[in-house]
Parts: C-alpha cells; structure tokens; sequence
C-alpha cells in the first residue's frame, strides 16, 4: 500500500459510484427539475472527476447519479463501445460500481452516449445520457450568457433564425451538420449536442427519457419521453438527415447512420448494430 | 384620434435632467419635428418612444397603449410591428456582419416568416423602394455606403409596415447631395404609405422640409411648438429665434 493510502486507513473507499451520495442527490434533484422543464439548462455543481473536462464529465456524473446495482450498463463513443472514451467511462463505471455493462442498447437499462444515439432500438424504460460540449444553443450566435439567458426567458430566438437565413443565402442550403438547434415543446430553444441530424430527427415524440450533461459548463437539461423537438427550418429549405452514399459494406444496412471511411466504404457508425445484424457479438 | 401621446415625459441620467415634463401628440400620417442643439434632449425623448431607454416619469401611449410599463417581449414586438427607428449612426440601427437582406430578414423572421425565398424576395422589394439596386440585397451591410446604409435602416424600419417611424438625425452624417436624396425619399415614402413620422434634428432645413408640426427643446424643455411655418417664420421664444436667426 502506498504511503498516502496508509495515512488515509479507513477512508481509502469510494462511495459507490464514486461520487459522494451528497452530490448524487443533488445531482437527481437537478435531473427532476430538468425532466420538468424540458429543454431548460438547469445548473448543477459539475465536480472534479477523473478525467479532463471535456471529455465526458458531464455525462458520466449523470451516469454515476443514476446507476444502481441493478443496472445493465452501456457506454458508446461515436457509435462504438471500443473507442478510448467508452472503454475508459465503463471502468470507471463497474469498477466503482461491479455493475454488469453490454454492448447490447435492447438490454442496457442506462445507455451513456457522444455523438450518436444507438441504431438499434432502446429497452422500453432505459435511460440515454447524453455527453455536452455546449449546452447554448445560442453561443453559436452571441458570446454573452447573460443576453442568451435573456433570449431564451424571452423566446427572443430571432439571432438564431438570422444565423439559418444567412447561411441559406451564402451556401443556398443551411450548411449546420451537427449541433443542430432544435424547439422543445415549441418553448425552448435546445442543442441535441453533436449528434448527426439523422439522430436529431429521432429525438421528436422519442419514447425514452434522454438526459444531457455538460461538466465543463456545469448545466444538465432533458427531454422526457414523447416530447416535441423540432429542428428550426424554412419551408423552402426543410430539415434534412444526412444521405449516405451506398449501404453499409459490411452489414448492407441503408437505414442506419453511416459514415465513409477511407479504403472500406460506408460503414455503420454504430459497430453494436452492425456486429448485430452479422451475428458477432 | 392621437396615434401617440406623450404626456409629462422626464429622464434623468444621474443628477442630470435629459428631457422634462415633455409633451405631445402625433396624429396618424403626419410627420411631426423635434429641432433643438445638441444635448437639449430630443434624441432622449426618441428612445423613451422606442424602448432603448426607460422614462422615469411621464407617460407615452400609442394607439392607446401604454408603452412605458410594457414588458420585454411585448417591447420587443412593438418595435417590430407598430415602430421602425432609423439612427443617426446605422451601426445602431442595422448588424453590419449580416447581409442587407439578412437586415430586413431579422423584422420578418420577428414576424414569424419562415419561407427564405419569400424573405429574401421580400427583402428585395422594399430595397428596390429605398432605391436600392437589387443586386446589392445579399451584400454585407458593411460593404455599404453611409447614404445606402440610411437607406437599408429605412428598409428595415418599413419592413412590416408600422404606423409610426422615428427618425434620429437620418441625414446628419451624410454628404449634402445624399442628404438631399434621403430626405427626398423620406418625403415619397411619406407620401406613399401615409406613416406617422417623428423627426429629430438640429437642422432646420429637415424639419422645414419634412414636418408639418415642429417642437423646439431647449435645455430638456419644449420651448415653443406650432405648425413648422409658423415656428420657422415667426418665432415666439427667445431661445428659437437665437435658433432660426443663426441658421445658414
């Protein structure tokens, strides 16, 4: 044992968790306030963790707040359970917990995820955290929190449609591809986080209780099941999903997020679904 | 019928009195002057009508509305559908990191337009009224000239056609000729949509030529007020006729 962990005797063990059941409760009571106020950016006392900032804090406190023994948990990064982030947030995550994970989203009871919702569908009643860069949807289009706090009070989301109008007058199209400003319930402006617009489209009247964490920005928002999200568009430029440009090379899927990837072709990005539907586990 | 009533209007900044007990009525078309020097007070008196400042006592009603207890967003749909201002400075009045088209796009959005093609034909057709060739609608606003700017602030301020447009020193800024050419505009706009105008200026060759009614501040007062002839040509107070007697 070393030096600092006999000084410490006792108090060596973490809460399970880790987080303290302080900070977990308070944490919940935000998540509730969040799930009441669909859209709306509730602070919350984001703690140090052990990983930078940035790199999933957020997502993983709401993860640790919720999770119980009983939970089947899953963690993606990009649509894969292998990348560096995923496999880094599920140790932490069973070693400080000994909860059973899956790469399985039909099983998994709490699904931590970036940059993707899973292709396959969710167990009925799990939950979907999702990790936030940028919870302001507005920063996009002012610098100021207190003039977006303003905005938002005010539904004042004029600036945001100027940015679109703008965009469809400069490139003809609206060139926005991920952090695609949404309404919730027709009331708050909200950013999906960097999820593909292919994503974006299945948040609205989603059966599942999505939670989204900023840790560096120390916000948490929700939108509970079958809420209304609405991408912001024009009538003569409607929203659009990205198109992929064959089916998958591996799974031949043409529902599924794909992305190009050099040598290979359209793969799906989300490796579970794909693995899934090949019978590999 | 009174389109706007103003009645006992007084801000301080401070210790210092910008405008007091300031009182007037504007009917519905006609195109009323305020004249004065600078810091008498007649630019506070525009921004008390348009919200970017709060009266600290008085009251002002447009078209029988109250507008000094109205609440942000009530504040912020007034100044998109029942007043348009145009100031003296355009980098007040316009965002010149967006198009000229984008301008006028932000009051229609405010409007709840949501086909761009529209917006942007939209925005064309009221350029084309301020004489603005519609080619330039997708330029920066910052890529025109000081006159094309008081051109796209009038644009704007027109957008969704509200009864009532303040104008702030429209022409101080610009060249004589372009002077010329704003005020002219001015008058046909005027003359073509029948808006109420409240015009704030130290030059009394504008008030002269644009109001049919003017008021003269002095020192946050209003010192003397009448149809713009009889002001101009037969003034009563002191101060006015120190005003009319050393204009060029």
């Amino acid at each position: 044992m070393s030096r600092l962990g006999e000084l410490a005797g006792d108090a060596t063990g973490y809460s399970f968790a880790f987080l303290d059941e302080h900070t977990k409760r308070e944490l919940r009571r935000r998540t509730l306030k969040a799930v009441a106020l669909p859209g709306y950016q509730v602070a919350f006392g984001s703690r140090e963790m052990p990983l930078a900032r940035g790199w999933g804090t957020g997502g993983i406190q709401l993860t640790l707040s919720l999770v119980g023994p009983a939970d089947v948990v899953k963690v993606i990064d990009q649509g894969d359970d292998a990348s560096m982030n995923a496999v880094n947030i599920r140790a932490l995550v069973t070693k400080t917990t000994g909860v059973r994970t899956t790469r399985d989203a039909g099983e998994a009871t709490l699904i931590q995820t970036r940059h993707r919702i899973p292709d396959s569908p969710v167990r009925p009643g799990a939950i979907v955290v999702l990790q936030v860069p940028f919870p302001e949807p507005l920063r996009l289009v002012e610098p100021s929190d207190a003039a977006t706090r303003r905005m938002h009070a005010e539904r004042d989301y004029s600036k945001m449609w100027l940015y679109l109008y703008e965009d469809i007058v400069r490139y003809g199209r609206i060139s926005l591809s991920y952090r695609y400003p949404c309404m919730v319930n027709g009331t708050v402006l909200m950013d999906p986080t960097p999820i593909p617009r292919h994503d974006v489209a299945k948040l609205h009247q989603n059966p599942t209780l999505y939670l989204f964490g900023a840790g560096r920005e120390q916000r948490v928002y929700a939108l509970p099941p079958y809420t209304d999200v609405v991408p912001l568009d024009f009538e003569d430029h409607p929203f659009q999903t990205e198109r992929a440009g064959a089916p998958c090379a591996r799974c031949g899927s043409d529902t599924s997020y794909r992305t190009e990837v050099p040598g290979q072709g359209w793969l799906c990005s989300d490796t579970a679904y794909c693995d899934a539907r090949l019978g590999v586990s | 019928m009174t389109l706007l009533a103003v009645r006992g209007l007084t801000k301080r900044y401070g210790g210092r009195v910008a405008c007091t007990d300031v009182s007037f009525e504007v009917y519905p078309g006609e195109v009323l002057g305020i004249v004065g020097e600078s810091g008498s007070g007649k630019s506070t008196v525009l921004q008390c009508i348009y919200l970017e400042t709060m009266a600290d006592n008085g009251s002002i009603t447009l078209d029988g509305e109250e507008l000094t207890t109205v609440d942000a967003m009530r504040r912020r749909w007034l100044r998109s559908f029942r007043m348009g201002m145009v100031h003296q400075d355009a980098a007040r009045g316009l965002d010149l990191g967006v198009s000229a088209g984008g301008n006028i796009a932000e009051r229609l959005l405010a409007a709840d337009w949501r086909h761009a093609g529209r917006i942007r034909a939209r925005g064309t057709e009221l350029l084309s009224r301020v004489e603005v060739a519609a080619d330039r609608v997708d330029d920066l606003a910052s890529a025109y000239s000081g006159g094309m700017r008081q051109r796209l602030q009038l644009a704007k301020a027109m957008a969704n056609e509200p009864p009532l447009l303040l104008l702030d020193e429209p022409t101080s800024s610009l060249d004589v000729h372009v002077q010329a050419a704003i005020l002219d505009l001015v008058k046909e706009l005027h003359a073509q949509t029948g808006v109420a105008m409240v015009v704030v200026s130290h030059d009394l060759g504008v008030i002269r030529l644009l109001a049919q009614r003017t008021l003269v501040m002095y020192r946050g007062r209003v010192v003397e007020s009448g149809i713009t002839e009889q002001v101009l040509e037969d003034p009563q107070d002191a101060y006015t006729q120190l005003l009319v007697a050393s204009s060029l």
